[in-house]
């Protein structure tokens, strides 16, 4: 117990955390357990049983372990790379690249999804080309069904496997590579025997965010799977809970997520096992890390790069553009054909936009703030103050996060449909924020305790050792040394708040409608410009807060200095 | 529900405003509904310009979605909706004998047909729109002219519809074509053989139709005259057999908040003004004396009939058979 326990003094903080967690999660989580497991208000097994014998169940758990599995190879091989290249190589035009790779983290999903059907889509501008060029009737490429849903996951998931190993990155102490390299190793040598060593952690979490994701993921299989009628648990779960005249549905879809929570607890058990408990002698160093020479091949793996950049993230971002500036649908793309129509009714004839847009700003902000806050409690519980039963607490923090969010939205229904200690939430904005704390804390949950993890607690030792009080050492000594890793933790959680779809599709309400909600039912509706115009307009929202946010983060240390 | 909002002092209030009829009409009012986004918009916008004081707040989203949002604040006691509105009529039936709807009928409607003000006047048709056979006019040489077309080899895997489970529309056709002696669940077993695409809403299979991607495709009428006339390459011909009416119906709840606000716009909905922005909006109009759409005489179309009280009784024999002819097993 190097950090020593904590007083009863100091429990006070997680007063608020346990507040939190226990009615955004806790509850929430128990009013669902308990309509997977009773019917008409009594025990029951019957709906586990109703869905473990349905061949169905297992076909479309095979889907969505198929789906998460290779996507999570592709984005974890992906992320790791890119990351090394950037973060350790004379890569040509990195600030470019750097962008190039954010992208596709900063456009939502289901968005990805829409972008990938402009793309490859039967219709879509390749095979529109194809089908004018050789006269066939038939597309040349299909993107419905499991192919294009892994790929579309794969190329909007890989950017949080790259964050993850590049936040890792910053943190190994560049004097270990230095001293290797010094020592007559080669650049590869390095890089495999020190580097890869010392970012397992980083990479294994950025894989298990990854595969959670991936999991839980709605947007992407619904709109490139439902065509094809290949269902995930999470579309299945979807479609279960709509299916409201098959008797006990809610009940069913409460079962079929108890199902997916179960795998995603195992999932995380396994990576806390084997990752969780390693910590290195790693600190933020002053020095600069060694940059590794491409040589010959530094003008092909650039233009590689940038190859990448342009295919993966450029040309679905264009597709969306030109799909919103085209006057009428299903015409050749002409000059004639294009228009500011899209624009125009979106932002002057749908009231809700404007309000829509007001709303997801706000909530993305709270839902952020609150996140940080508590991910850092909940770290400092869990890495310094080691108290009993941490563990629990973390499993807290990411189920929400690992059941789709189709299922916690439900929970959260069912939980505050009536008002809790005179609280009345559901039909306003809060039952929103409340949702949001609770699926995006264990996004911020891991950079922060990443951070943590690496920060050797000799300092608050010795603050405290010199009379510090927890407070103290916290205020002067974590946070400002942790600052990157909660600024980052803030980022992580606010961009998807900010485009966020799937929990308040179930949980708006009249004027209280969030900007993502807004582009699907235009999509949803078959609207598809008016979808692609909002579209367009969500995705430079979205690259305008990030780098809001990135100035803010690159002004910080000056304003210290 | 309304019991209990009545033991606070604010429905008397509410109760005072009603009384005292439609001259004090303000406020908020709100509108769950599954009508298209930008139609219903345009709606809100000209009823509102006309009746300064009154704010339409509109919850929008697909039948089923709302359904699912009304049944838990059902649950909850506590149902937000002052109007509900939208292509589930066996909905509404239940609604009606929960004794949830506000009976209502407004001067303008005394001119509409009887059968379209459905239970004495608890819910009411405001506006006409079919279920019809749509084409790609690219794609497509020869005009497709009856519901049987859909089943053509011709187009097998290039043939749209909406699925009964997400749409009002769709399960309005499915309880249609199923007890009619032409056609039957061996209609739908050839639909199925012909690969059909199901998708989740007639909007996505409207635009689907534009881009090629289907040739044929059984879909909302109104949907494809708002596309040809922007310009898109797609069509709809009046099956032979004869279109399906699509109810969607409005309603005035018993709960409302705003129950004069409720009624001013359904007023709005009957009148001559709200009924020629219908028809502006590629809507058949129900007030007998505005013209419809362009070559679309209203008393002069065939209309498939339909059974609602075979659907009603039917509802969860046809969704079954259904998921077993469509959905992966």
């Amino acid at each position: 117990m190097t950090a020593g326990r904590a007083q009863v003094g100091t429990l006070l903080p997680l007063v608020p955390v346990a507040a939190v967690l226990g009615g955004a999660v806790c509850y929430p989580a128990l009013v669902l357990t308990w309509y997977g497991l009773s019917r008409d208000a009594l025990p029951s097994l019957a709906n586990l049983g109703a869905v473990l014998t349905d061949p169905d169940t297992w076909r479309v758990l095979a889907n969505t372990l198929y789906v998460a599995s290779l996507t999570t190879a592709g984005a974890g091989a992906l992320g790791t790379v890119l990351a090394l290249l950037v973060a350790r190589s004379d890569l040509p035009g990195r600030t470019l690249v750097q962008v190039g790779l954010i992208l596709p983290y900063l456009v939502p999903p289901f968005i990805g999804a829409m972008a990938w059907l402009y793309v490859l889509g039967p219709t879509g501008f390749l095979n529109q080309a194809w089908m004018n060029l050789s006269g066939s009737p038939d597309p040349l490429v299909g993107i419905y069904g499991s192919g294009g849903i892994v790929l579309a996951m794969t190329l909007y998931k890989y950017p949080i496997a790259y964050l993850t190993v590049l936040a890792g990155l910053a943190r190994v102490d560049p004097a270990l590579e230095e001293a290797a390299r010094s020592a007559g190793a080669s650049p590869w040598r390095a890089t495999r025997d020190v580097t890869l060593p010392l970012l397992a952690p980083s990479i294994a979490a950025g894989m298990t965010l990854v595969f959670l994701s991936a999991m839980a993921e709605f947007g992407t299989p619904a709109i490139l799977g439902f065509p094809a009628k290949y269902f995930v648990l999470a579309t299945k779960i979807y479609a279960t809970v709509l299916d409201f005249d098959r008797p006990y549905n809610l009940h069913l879809a409460a079962a079929l997520s108890l199902l997916l929570a179960t795998i995603a607890g195992g999932v995380l058990a396994i990576q806390r096992r084997w990752f969780g408990e390693r910590t290195f002698a790693v600190a933020p160093a002053p020095g600069r890390a060694p940059v590794v020479p491409l040589g010959r091949a530094r003008g092909w793996v650039g233009g590689g790069v940038a190859a990448f950049v342009v295919l993966t993230s450029g040309l679905p971002l264009a597709a969306v553009v030109l799909t919103a500036l085209t006057r009428a649908y299903g015409r050749p793309l002409g000059l004639d054909n294009l228009s500011l129509e899209n624009f125009r009714l979106v932002l002057f004839h749908l009231p809700a936009v404007w309000r829509a847009a007001r709303n997801s700003l706000l909530l993305a902000a709270l839902a952020a703030t609150v996140c940080v806050v508590l991910a850092l409690t909940v770290a400092y519980v869990q890495h310094r103050a080691r108290l009993a039963g941490s563990g629990a607490l973390e499993t807290l923090v990411t189920l929400p996060f690992a059941v789709p969010g189709t299922v916690l939205a439900l929970a959260v229904v069912l939980a505050f449909l009536r008002p809790v200690f005179g609280l009345r939430l559901y039909n306003t904005l809060w039952i929103i924020l409340v949702a949001y704390v609770a699926r995006f804390l264990a996004l911020a949950l891991r950079p922060v305790a990443a951070a943590l993890l690496q920060l050797h607690p000799a300092l608050e030792e010795a603050a405290r050792a010199s009379g510090a009080s927890l407070w103290r050492s916290l205020a002067d000594i974590t946070v400002p040394l942790l600052r990157s890793g909660l600024l980052a933790a803030w980022v992580l959680a606010a961009v998807p708040a900010l485009t966020e779809l799937t929990l308040s599709v179930l949980l708006w309400s009249a004027g209280n409608e969030t900007i993502g909600v807004m582009a699907f039912n235009l999509h949803e509706e078959g609207k598809v410009l008016l979808a692609a115009a909002l579209a367009s307009l969500i995705i430079a929202l979205s690259l305008a807060a990030h780098f809001v946010a990135r100035y803010l983060a690159a002004a910080e240390p000056l304003r210290d200095a | 529900m309304g019991q209990r909002r009545s033991r606070r002092p604010g429905c008397l209030l509410t109760l005072l405003l009603v009384s005292a009829g439609p001259a004090f009409a303000q406020g908020p009012v709100t509108l769950y509904t599954s009508e298209s986004q930008d139609k219903v918009n345009e709606m809100k916008t000209d009823f509102e310009k006309r009746h300064p004081g009154v704010a339409l707040n509109i919850y929008r989203s697909g039948t089923q979605v709302v359904i699912g949002k009304l049944q838990a604040e059902m649950q909850a006691g506590a149902i937000q909706a002052d109007l509900v509105w939208m292509a589930d009529i066996e909905f509404f039936n239940q609604l009606a004998r929960k004794n949830l709807l506000r009976p209502y009928t407004p001067l303008e409607a005394d001119r509409v047909p009887a059968k379209f003000r459905y239970e004495g006047g608890r819910y009411h048709e405001v506006r006409l729109i079919f279920n019809t056979v749509g084409f790609n006019t690219l794609r497509v040489k020869e005009r497709p002219a009856s519901w049987n077309d859909l089943a053509d080899p011709r187009y097998k895997g290039k043939v749209g519809m909406a699925s009964p489970f997400y749409s009002g529309a769709a399960f309005s056709t499915l309880g249609t074509l199923v007890p009619h002696p032409g056609f039957g669940w061996g209609f739908f077993a050839r639909l199925r053989d012909n690969a059909v695409v199901v998708e989740q809403s007639n909007g996505t299979v409207a635009q689907k139709l534009a881009t090629g991607e289907f040739q044929v495709a059984s879909v909302v009428d109104f949907f494809l005259r708002d596309m040809k006339a922007k310009g898109s390459p797609v069509d709809h011909v009046w099956p032979r057999e004869g279109a399906i009416l699509i109810p969607t119906p409005v309603g005035i709840l018993y709960g409302a908040r705003n129950a004069a606000g409720a009624q001013a716009f359904l007023r709005y909905l009957y009148s001559p003004d709200g009924q020629r922005l219908f028809v502006q909006q590629g809507y058949l109009p129900v007030l007998p004396g505005i013209d419809g759409p362009k070559g679309l005489p209203p008393e002069k179309l065939e209309i498939l009939p339909t059974d609602e009280a075979y659907i009603a009784a039917h509802r969860e024999e046809l969704k079954a058979r259904y998921r077993e002819l469509f959905e992966s097993k």
